[in-house]
């Protein structure tokens, strides 16, 4: 594993891609933070929040080339034909991926210490955000794996990367029509439902996506109230789309076709 | 060699034929195996994980697992009551009891509404008061009693508020859920309440305090003059023991006897005659009083001749003009309007050690040219020496600007010497130092509304130690004296330009270094 | 040793490796022998674990590739056609990376790469860019590639493909020379060179193996006959039937004949069993006849023609 992760974090700094992207992250977080110093009151998490609506353009980009570009430059023979498991090489491409974004957020560290200096807040609900931001990071960086390993093109790989992260993103808007939508099928002379179990109903639709939101989730943790259960949900998620990955790679040993 | 290939040849080909007809219709039974063990293992994982983050979430009696591994570790406990108010209720006799009354069905689903912040925190005083407080929830429809039980002579109007009541000896105190945050000033124009932060337990506890020891003072806050209102300043006098109430301008204003503190807070048009007479009658006999006023779009006009000639006995002057700070290190955000003041270096212990302070839409108040040297007047913040005034000018509807800079004071604190009975008079030119916005916007721990409550309590000697700060929901301001334009701008440079520049050409560097290996 | 047994790969109707049974000894070089689209390729990947085979099982020094990958797949370093570099790296980045794919042991790292840079003669490449070297060079970092982790066996996809003569002169001495510890299978679809440097050839076409053999085995086998060519000065008519006189000999034919210089040319047919035989009987007829032999020499067949006769039938 720590062969892949070598090579793979390297690689983001032997081309300018991974400086480019360090740049365009410190500029964008920069600009975030002095936005709000600027007006005298600076919440990191507010920041870090923002930054994790980014994470639909910036997991693509961080994740599309992990497979996609192995298996388009033939490079991946070199997994299948060592004696290595392909869970290691999802794991290593993995982390490195997350230890590039782990880099790209030193910028924030930078913030929090500017704040701390000019006397104001860092306090538990800012590392509160910074458990999220990670946590939400390694459930996209997973999404972005498996959406690397299912084709060997990047620009698919990045569509497709970037259309699952928008769906979840968008989770609890999708809740909110979804809900409505039920609604107006069932009070349909169709259904033509008491409007009691047609309200019952719409809720329970809603909170039933909603549920799948990691966003909704993790919300309080800003403020500092710290639950385990979003955690695990962020994890659990992740480690489902690192091993199905995983069996997607493996797959080539016997598939039939 | 070749004779043993040459059987080895016929052998496989005379096997050819056989394992051509095994193959044609089945595969290799291991690859099977395979395929399966790979797709049951990833739906077995999926479900392992559906079900666990499903068992975390499922709620039974209205709680779930995930409930009891919440921590709430913020500093400021959203959901937790501090020491302050845990060791004031210790400190109160055992036999004490001290009852919240919820007049609604307890809310089961709390989140995203008030009680999301309120039920939790309210459970929190019973377990941490060793039995002194109890809350209860109460349908005044389904148990009217309680109405009666509470208020028996009917004083208050309980039946529908939905409120709390607060209860010890016979004695009461209603606290209507939403008052128990700050909104965004902003958001609420436009009819959002977007909550900033949560005063839950400063309103309760200050209740309890109240309740228990009775109001110290009474402020009254003078209305009728186009003033701010007060919501959020009384909600910090009742929590340093000081009631609120207020007094209508009028022709025949009378101050009352029991008024310890009196307040026109950000008021925009002037004061009466007889208010002239019985402000400085009240103040004479060792009086108190806190005015503050802005220079905006509601009194540009306004130059207060009767509140000058009033203050003229104390040698203050409040100018008709708006003050322009040229000075970048002086500006929030590039703004000549919204600036930083300098505190007057004696009072920098009442700002809790904060060396500047905002300041917004300022008047200029000056000494004025009293000939009695027993008022004493002290000038509480002053400009950096580029600021220049502007006047309005009715007659074209503009503002002129004086080109002159120089260094202006935007508040005063006056007082008299060799008399028994000293007057305090505090004179703002700015009601960021009052008003409700400021403290929706920056909460009650920015240090300009801590000078507030600590001249106040100099001027009272009122006790605050029960005060409990309000917990920010975005309470995020930073020190004023870093909050300057000139920081910012050395800051953006810094962070927006070269950092970013510095990486691109690193990148640069090192592609360049590479693409020749 | 690798042993091959009914290899089938299908992909959809069509099947690509069509049960395909060799076996490898330790210590021979292998050449794999057919025209485009045999099937080499396909097979190669799934003796090294990249491709799953529809049935057949490939066992790696008795461990199979199916059911114990890792310990199989210890065994072989592989180059595959396209060899499997990453242009963003240097060689010596890249060859430590596959070290650690290896779990080359840190201690044996630097004198094992020494070795395999002098031996693919890329010492002076060490700390260039892969995707600024030549096509040559990038094959010999292929090679270096699966030499790393010193595993038993090589196996080598058209290792010479693309290059310069004077390159693929060079590759096949380093083939040979890697041959001495190493059990080699080298495929390829240009005969010559499976002919220089290979100890055996299996032949496959159309996913089937066509022949199994040592390449002077394989020509006799094909024949069954000695053919000789012999140019000489003298009668024509009165040579042949002399010639064919000779016991053992089968059929004589003219293949040139110049009636002005009396220079011809005849192909001679023998049972290759008397071949030795029939040679100084030729010989000593000739010299009697006091007829000069100007050119005399054995026609063993190439094994482009074996190839043609066995890929055509």
């Amino acid at each position: 594993m720590s062969a892949i992760y070598k090579r793979e974090l390297a690689s983001y700094f032997r081309s300018p891609v991974g400086f480019v992207a360090l740049a365009l992250f410190s500029f964008l977080s920069g600009f975030l933070f002095i936005n709000q110093y600027r007006d005298g009151m600076v919440n990191i998490s507010t920041e870090i929040m923002s930054l994790c609506s980014f994470f639909v353009v910036i997991i693509p980009v961080i994740t599309m080339g992990l497979f996609a570009e192995d298996k388009r430059r033939g490079t991946e023979v070199i997994f299948y034909t060592n004696p290595i498991s392909m869970f290691e090489v999802v794991l290593g491409k993995f982390f490195a991926a997350m230890t590039l974004i782990a880099i790209l957020f030193l910028n924030v560290f930078l913030h929090m210490i500017i704040t701390a200096f000019s006397g104001g807040v860092v306090n538990i609900g800012t590392w509160g955000s910074v458990i999220v931001y990670f946590c939400l990071a390694m459930l996209f960086t997973a999404i972005g794996v498996f959406a690397s390993s299912i084709t060997d093109t990047q620009i698919v790989s990045a569509i497709v990367c970037f259309v699952m992260i928008l769906v979840v993103q968008l989770l609890e808007t999708v809740s909110v029509l979804a809900s409505a939508g039920v609604a107006s099928l069932l009070s349909s002379s169709m259904f033509a439902l008491e409007p009691d179990k047609i309200n019952k109903a719409s809720n329970n639709v809603a909170a039933a996506i909603a549920w799948f939101s990691p966003f909704t989730k993790t919300q309080d943790f800003r403020y500092g109230v710290f639950s385990i259960a979003p955690l695990i949900f962020c994890l659990s998620m992740a480690l489902l789309f690192l091993f199905l990955t995983y069996r997607i790679l493996e797959k080539k040993r016997w598939s039939q076709k | 060699m070749s004779s043993k290939d040459k059987t080895n040849n016929n052998e496989a080909s005379k096997t050819e034929a056989i394992s051509e007809n095994k193959t044609k219709n089945n595969v290799d039974v291991r690859a099977g195996k395979l395929k399966l063990f790979s797709i049951s293992s990833f739906v077995i994982l999926l479900v392992i994980v559906l079900a666990l983050n499903i068992i975390f979430s499922l709620k039974i009696n209205n709680t779930s697992i995930d409930d009891y591994l919440t921590y709430d570790m913020s500093s400021t406990g959203q959901n937790s009551i501090s020491d302050i108010s845990v060791s004031y209720i210790d400190s109160l006799p055992a036999d004490t009891t001290i009852r919240i009354v919820g007049l609604f069905d307890r809310p089961t689903n709390l989140k995203d509404t008030p009680y999301e912040y309120i039920v939790p925190l309210l459970d929190d005083y019973v377990s941490k008061s060793s039995g002194k407080v109890t809350v209860e929830y109460i349908n005044p429809t389904k148990y009217p009693s309680i109405i009666s039980e509470l208020d028996p002579n009917g004083v208050y109007d309980l039946a529908s508020s939905n409120n709390y009541v607060v209860y010890v000896n016979g004695k009461i105190i209603e606290i209507n859920p939403v008052d128990c945050f700050t909104y965004d000033p902003e958001m609420l124009q436009y009819g959002y309440y977007l909550p900033t932060s949560n005063i839950v337990e400063q309103k309760f506890t200050s209740a309890i305090v109240n309740l228990t020891q009775g109001y110290t003072y009474t402020a009254y806050f003078v209305t009728g003059l186009g003033e701010d209102s007060h919501t959020q300043l009384s909600n910090m006098l009742s929590s340093m023991s000081i009631g609120s109430e207020q007094i209508m301008a009028s022709d025949n204003f009378v101050i009352p006897s029991d008024c310890s503190l009196l307040i026109l807070s950000g008021i925009n048009t002037d004061i009466t005659d007889s208010m002239s007479s019985a402000i400085k009658d009240y103040l004479s006999s060792g009086g108190k009083i806190i005015v503050s006023v802005n220079f905006f779009s509601t009194n540009v006009s306004e130059s207060f001749p009767k509140l000058n000639l009033l203050l003229s006995n104390y040698n203050i002057c409040i100018q008709n003009a708006l003050l322009i700070e040229n000075n970048p290190g002086y500006q929030i955000n590039n703004d000549s309007y919204n600036t930083l003041i300098d505190v007057n270096s004696d009072l920098i212990e009442y700002t809790g050690g904060a060396t500047t302070l905002r300041n917004s839409y300022a008047r200029p108040v000056t000494a004025a040219d009293s000939p009695y040297n027993y008022v004493q007047v002290t000038p509480l913040f002053a400009t950096s020496t580029n600021a220049s005034i502007c006047t309005y000018d009715p007659a074209t509807d503009n503002l002129i600007q004086n080109v002159v800079q120089g260094q202006y004071s935007v508040g005063m604190y006056a007082t008299f010497t060799g008399t028994p009975t000293p007057p305090d008079v505090y004179v703002f030119g700015t009601t960021t130092f009052t008003s409700d916005d400021y403290i929706n916007n920056f909460g009650f721990n920015d240090a300009n509304i801590v000078f507030t409550r600590n001249i106040i309590r100099g001027m009272l000697k009122a006790d605050d130690s029960v005060f409990v700060e309000g917990k920010p929901l975005s309470d995020y301001s930073i020190k004023t004296e870093y909050a300057n334009s000139n920081t910012a701008t050395v800051l953006t440079f810094v962070l927006v330009a070269i950092l970013p520049l510095g990486l691109i050409i690193a990148g640069v560097v090192v592609y360049n270094k590479r693409k020749n290996l | 040793m690798i042993e091959i047994t009914n290899l089938v790969k299908r992909y959809g109707d069509i099947k690509a490796v069509n049960g395909i049974s060799f076996t490898v000894n330790d210590g021979e070089v292998l050449g794999f022998l057919g025209p485009n689209g045999a099937g080499k390729s396909t097979t190669m990947n799934i003796i090294t674990g990249y491709l799953s085979s529809t049935s057949g099982s490939v066992k790696v020094n008795g461990h199979d590739i199916l059911e114990e990958p890792d310990l199989a797949k210890k065994c072989i370093g592989y180059l595959p056609e396209l060899p499997p570099l990453y242009f963003d790296m240097t060689v010596l980045e890249y060859l430590n990376f596959i070290c650690d794919l290896k779990k080359v042991p840190k201690k044996d790292r630097k004198e094992q790469l020494a070795s395999i840079l002098s031996m693919v003669k890329i010492v002076d490449m060490a700390d260039r860019l892969i995707g600024n070297l030549s096509k040559g060079y990038k094959q010999r970092v292929g090679i270096a590639q699966a030499l790393v982790g010193n595993p038993d066996i090589l196996i080598l996809d058209e290792p010479t493909v693309g290059l310069d003569p004077n390159q693929i002169l060079e590759i096949r001495k380093l083939i040979r020379k890697l041959a001495q510890k190493h059990t080699v299978i080298l495929s390829s679809h240009i005969l010559s060179e499976v002919q220089a440097v290979c100890d055996r050839v299996v032949i496959i076409n159309k996913g089937k193996v066509a022949a199994i053999d040592t390449i002077t085995d394989l020509s006799t086998k094909l024949s069954g006959s000695t053919k000789l060519s012999l140019s000489f000065k003298g009668p024509e008519k009165d040579v042949a039937n002399k010639l064919r006189a000779i016991p053992g000999v089968t059929n004589v034919v003219s293949v040139v004949s110049n009636e002005d210089t009396s220079i011809h040319q005849l192909e001679i047919t023998a049972e290759s069993d008397a071949k030795s035989d029939v040679r100084t009987a030729i010989f000593y007829t000739m010299s009697k006849g006091g007829w000069p032999m100007l050119e005399f020499r054995s026609m063993d067949p190439t094994l482009e023609e074996i190839f043609l006769s066995i890929t055509s039938a």
